[in-house]
């Protein structure tokens, strides 16, 4: 029969001294989480920070208005928020909530892009020096479109997104907006495409057609004696124009 | 340049200047890459067919009316 010793008091003292170790080291590992500013953001990539005691982490809200309105109801074409750029933009970046301490990391940098086919043609950040770390905040973004309410028009995805101090996102926020020119078709743009599509169909109903084979081609006029459209031109030359008579 | 071809090129132009002017005029959205890219396309290839029949009939027919001996046979 094995006997099995008591645990001396020794053995009762290491095992307390372990377990204390255990729960300081895992206090200082919670030190960061519980602090602010957060330097790993990472570690919480919903926005969450743990509450005291085991409670239920309050997770950070996040949220950008376009001068003044919200955006978080416009993540579809058909619901993309109307707006005009004729007059300077304002782009606040809210966050808030937090059981303790601001957001994951400081608020570094916040960014607005508009995409053209996925590739971001509009770009406008703010950096944040130091990071913003406070519970609740914001950051407004300003910026003048200038040239661009007539140049563009149109429905275009856009991104507003949070930076932290270390270049990780934080947050960010997938949008339509729907931007309108002026009078509708005054952009600069529209006009251009437009004049263009009807010049194409023009172009297309005065096509000039190939001589057969057997039928010689017009022959090229001396540079500096013609336009260059008549050039191009495969009809019978006119003997009229031709004669130095015409000419005066 | 034959009036097909002529057509063809026009209806490309054609197609992505639409695309495009659509675009703007909020009835499409090119913002991502792949949809943005397959309206394009769609819109150039179709319209560069659909010219390029009327280039080649509208060619026809004047030809046969500049030169009506050539094509008489």
């Amino acid at each position: 029969m094995q006997h099995v010793a008591p645990p001396s008091g020794r053995h009762v003292v290491g095992r307390v001294s372990i377990a204390t170790l255990a729960c300081v080291a895992a206090l200082l590992l919670a030190v960061p989480l519980l602090g602010a500013p957060i330097g790993q953001g990472s570690a919480h990539p919903n926005g969450a920070t743990p509450g005291p005691h085991g409670a239920p982490p309050a997770p950070f809200t996040y949220w950008v208005n376009w001068n003044g309105r919200g955006t978080a109801n416009s993540s579809t074409i058909g619901s993309a928020l109307s707006v005009t750029l004729g007059s300077t933009i304002t782009l606040a970046f809210h966050w808030s909530g937090g059981t303790l301490g601001g957001p994951p990391g400081g608020v570094s940098e916040v960014e607005f892009q508009a995409f053209l086919f996925g590739f971001p043609f509009i770009t406008r950040a703010l950096t944040n020096n130091p990071a913003l770390t406070t519970y609740t905040g914001v950051t407004n973004l300003t910026w003048d479109p200038g040239a661009l309410n007539y140049i563009i028009a149109g429905d275009y995805q856009c991104l507003a997104s949070i930076f932290a101090a270390d270049g990780h996102t934080i947050w960010s926020e997938s949008f339509y907006i729907s931007v309108h020119a002026p009078y509708t078709v005054g952009a600069l743009l529209p006009i251009i495409l437009l004049l263009l599509v009807l010049f194409e169909v023009y172009a297309v109903l005065t096509v000039k057609p190939t001589p057969p084979k057997g039928i010689a081609a017009v022959p090229a006029p001396e540079k500096g004696t013609s336009s260059p459209a008549s050039s191009e031109s495969s009809e019978p030359p006119d003997p009229a124009a031709e004669s130095p008579e015409a000419k005066t | 340049m034959s009036a097909t071809s002529s057509g063809v090129l026009s209806g490309i132009i054609f197609g992505l200047a639409l695309a495009f002017l659509l675009e703007q005029l909020g009835y499409l959205s090119l913002s991502a890459l792949a949809a943005g890219t397959l309206y394009v396309v769609v819109f150039a290839v179709a319209f560069g067919v659909v010219f390029g029949i009327i280039g080649n009939l509208l060619g026809k027919r004047r030809a046969r009316k500049l030169w009506p001996a050539a094509n008489s046979a």
